[in-house]
C-alpha cells in the first residue's frame, strides 16, 4: 500500500506542477494581450530608429528655398521656440507650439489635422530632432525638421544667402579632424596658426 | 543571481549563499530522481531505464518554455541571460569523452557528487578521477588549446542555424520531446535488462502532456513578440524629457575626463565605422547608431553606475539615439554638446566657453590650452589607435553564471 501512496504522491506532484506553471504562463500571456503596452507611443522605438536612419528628415536650405514659396505644395512650418522668440519673427504663416506644449492634446490634433507636411524648426538643432523623434514615435508620418537654427536660416539663406551653407547638415564633420591632429605639432607656432580645415560640401 | 546582482538590487558577495541554497536543491532533485544510483544512470545507454531522458528533456523543455513566455511577457530581460558560446571541435570531443566516462563509470559530475555524499565509494573514486582528469587538463593545456578554441560560432540559438522562428522550434522540441517519453516508455517496459531495476513507475503523465502541448501551440500562435517593454518610458515620461536638457556634457567636460584620464565617462561613437575608424575620440567605442536596437548591445548600454555619452559629429545623430536609448529604458546616457564639431571649436579654435564648466574665466583658458597641447602633442592619436568595435568588447560583459552539470 504504501508503494501505491508514494505513487500518488508523485502523481500529485506532477500533476501540481505543471498545472501551476500552465496557469503561471497562460495567465501571464492573458493579461499581456488585455493590457495595452504601448506605453503611450503609436510606433515601435525600433521602427522610429529605423525610419530616421539616413538624413531624409532633415530639409537642407536647398530644398527649404525651393518650397518656400506659395504656389507650392502645402507645408506647414511648426515654430518650436518660446513666446517671444516667435513674436521677434518667425517664418510666413509658421505654426507656433512651444516644446513645453509640444505633445498636449490640442497641440496633437491640429499637427495632425494640418492636411501637410510639417516642417520643424527651432533655435537649436538639437531641439528640434529631439521634437522629430517624438512626434514620430507618436505616430505622425509626414513630418520633417529645418537643418540649423532660425537664426542662421534668417541671417544665410534668407536675409544673405551663402551658398556655402545650402547643404548645410549639422552632422557633417566640419573640421578634417585626423588631419589637424597630425599636422598641428608640426607647426613652427606649435599649431596656434594652424587653421582647421573646413569641409566644404554642395555644388553648384 | 542574475538580474539581482548586475542590477545591484542585492549584494554581489550573496552570490555563494545563493549558490549554497541553489546547490541544495539541485542535489534534493537528483537524489530523489533516483539519480544517486549509477545503475539507473548508466540504462539510459544500455536501454533499460530511460529516467535521465525524460529528466533532462523536461527540464530543458520547461527552461525553453519559461524562458521564451517570460520574454514574451517581459518578465526577464533576455540580454542578461548567458548563451554558450559554441565551439564545435571541443564539443564533439568533449561530448564523446564525457559520454564515454558516463558510461564507464556510471555517473556525471553533478551525480557523483550527489551519490557520494551519501557514502558510495564508487562515486567518491569517480569524483576523484575528474580531478585527475581536470588536473592532467590543465597541465596539458597547450596541446588542447588549438582543439578547445578551435571553430567559434559564437553565442547562437539552434532556432538561428535552422533559419526557422523560434516558437516553430520549441514547439517542434516538445513534440519530439513527448514522443521521446512514449517511446523510451515502451522500451523500458519491453526491456528484459535489470528488470528488478523497474518499480512500478507509471506516472500519469497525460495531463502534464496535455499542458505542454497547449502551451508550445500557443507559443506558436501568438502575436510578433515585441522586445521587452516593461523597462521603456511610457510617452508621458519622454514628453517631460523633451523639455529638460540635462542629458548634456559639455566638450569641456569631456575633454577634461580624457586630458587627466579620469575614466569617468564611457564614450560611445555612433557614427558609422568610416567615420569611425578616420577619427574617433580616444577610448571611445564605436556603436552605430542603426544597431542600437540590437540584442548585445544592451549589455553595453545596461550599465549601472557608468556615464555613457553618445557623440557624432554634430549632436543629431546622437541625439536620436540618445532618443531611441532613453525611450527604451537606459537611464544613464548623456549626448556630447555640439558633437565632435563643437569639441573642436571649443579646444583648437577657441570657441565660446560654455557656462557649465567655467570656474574662472581664467582656469578654464589655461585648462583649454593644456587639452589643445596634450591633444597635439598626439596623446590623441596614441589612445585613439585602439578602437573597439561592438560586440567584441570582452570588458564590458556583466557577470554571468557560467552553465555546466
Amino acid at each position: 500500500m504504501k508503494g501505491k501512496n508514494n505513487q500518488n504522491m508523485k502523481d500529485n506532484q506532477l500533476f501540481n506542477g505543471s498545472l501551476l506553471f500552465f496557469i503561471i504562463i497562460t495567465g501571464g500571456v492573458m493579461l499581456s494581450l488585455i493590457n495595452d503596452s504601448s506605453k503611450g507611443f503609436a510606433v515601435d522605438n525600433a521602427t522610429v530608429l529605423t525610419n530616421v536612419n539616413g538624413n531624409g528628415h532633415i530639409m537642407p536650405y536647398m530644398e527649404f528655398l525651393e518650397i518656400y514659396n506659395p504656389e507650392h505644395a502645402p507645408i506647414t512650418f511648426v515654430d518650436l521656440r518660446s513666446e517671444e522668440q516667435f513674436q521677434q519673427g518667425h517664418l510666413h504663416n509658421a505654426m507656433h507650439l512651444p516644446m513645453s506644449e509640444l505633445v498636449t492634446k490640442e497641440s496633437l490634433r491640429k499637427l495632425r489635422q494640418a492636411d501637410a507636411e510639417l516642417i520643424l524648426y527651432s533655435d537649436a538643432q538639437h531641439r528640434s530632432v529631439r521634437a522629430l523623434m517624438m512626434l514620430k514615435s507618436l505616430g505622425l508620418k509626414n513630418v520633417r525638421a529645418l537643418a540649423g537654427n532660425y537664426q542662421l536660416l534668417k541671417e544665410k539663406v534668407l536675409e544673405k544667402p551663402d551658398p556655402v551653407l545650402f547643404f548645410h547638415h549639422e552632422e557633417k564633420a566640419r573640421w578634417n579632424y585626423l588631419h589637424f591632429m597630425n599636422n598641428a605639432h608640426k607647426s613652427p607656432d606649435d599649431g596656434a596658426s594652424l587653421q582647421p580645415q573646413l569641409v566644404i560640401e554642395g555644388g553648384c | 543571481m542574475g538580474p539581482l546582482i548586475p542590477y545591484q538590487i542585492i549584494n554581489g558577495d550573496l552570490n555563494l549563499l545563493f549558490a549554497f541554497f541553489i546547490g541544495v536543491g539541485f542535489g534534493y532533485i537528483l537524489e530523489q530522481a533516483g539519480f544517486s544510483s549509477a545503475r539507473k544512470l548508466a540504462g539510459v545507454f544500455y536501454g533499460y531505464d530511460f529516467t535521465v531522458l525524460k529528466v533532462f528533456f523536461t527540464a530543458g523543455i520547461t527552461a525553453a518554455l519559461g524562458l521564451y513566455f517570460f520574454r514574451y511577457l517581459g518578465w526577464i530581460d533576455f540580454s542578461m541571460v548567458y548563451i554558450n558560446p559554441l565551439y564545435i571541435g571541443s564539443a564533439i570531443v568533449g561530448g564523446a569523452v564525457m559520454g564515454l566516462g558516463f558510461v564507464l563509470g556510471g555517473y556525471c559530475p553533478g551525480t557523483s557528487l550527489a551519490a557520494a555524499v551519501i557514502g558510495k565509494v564508487d562515486a567518491m573514486v569517480f569524483i576523484a578521477g575528474m580531478f585527475i582528469g581536470i588536473f592532467l587538463f590543465g597541465l596539458f593545456y597547450p596541446v588542447f588549446e588549438p582543439l578547445h578554441t578551435s571553430h567559434f560560432v559564437g553565442h547562437v540559438f539552434i532556432f538561428d542555424t535552422l533559419g526557422m522562428p523560434q516558437s516553430w522550434f520549441l514547439f517542434i522540441l516538445i513534440l519530439v520531446a513527448l514522443a521521446a517519453f512514449i517511446i523510451t516508455q515502451k522500451i523500458e517496459n519491453s526491456s528484459t535488462l535489470f528488470k528488478d531495476l523497474l518499480n512500478a513507475k507509471k506516472l500519469d503523465v497525460r495531463l502534464p502532456m496535455v499542458f505542454l502541448l497547449i502551451l508550445a501551440t500557443t507559443a506558436i500562435l501568438l502575436p510578433d513578440q515585441r522586445t521587452s517593454m516593461t523597462r521603456e518610458n511610457s510617452s508621458k515620461e519622454m514628453t517631460a524629457r523633451l523639455v529638460e536638457e540635462n542629458h548634456y556634457v559639455t566638450p569641456l567636460k569631456v575633454a577634461h575626463s580624457l586630458v587627466y584620464d579620469m575614466q569617468d565617462l564611457h564614450l560611445v561613437d555612433v557614427r558609422n565605422s568610416d567615420e569611425y575608424r578616420r577619427f574617433h575620440l580616444p577610448g571611445a567605442v564605436n556603436l552605430p547608431m542603426e544597431q542600437l536596437s540590437n540584442h548585445h548591445v544592451r549589455r553595453l548600454l545596461n550599465a549601472p553606475g557608468k556615464t555613457i555619452v553618445f557623440y557624432s559629429n554634430g549632436s543629431t545623430k546622437a541625439e536620436q539615439a540618445w532618443f531611441y536609448a532613453q525611450r527604451a529604458g537606459y537611464g544613464n546616457i548623456r549626448v556630447l554638446k555640439g558633437g565632435l564639431n563643437e569639441f573642436f571649436d571649443v579646444v583648437f579654435a577657441g570657441g565660446e566657453t560654455p557656462e557649465a564648466f567655467d570656474p574662472g574665466h581664467e582656469f578654464t583658458e589655461r585648462f583649454i590650452s593644456t587639452a589643445a597641447e596634450f591633444f597635439r602633442n598626439g596623446e590623441l592619436n596614441r589612445r585613439s589607435g585602439a578602437g573597439k568595435t561592438i560586440p567584441q568588447a570582452p570588458d564590458l560583459e556583466l557577470m554571468a553564471a557560467d552553465g555546466g552539470c
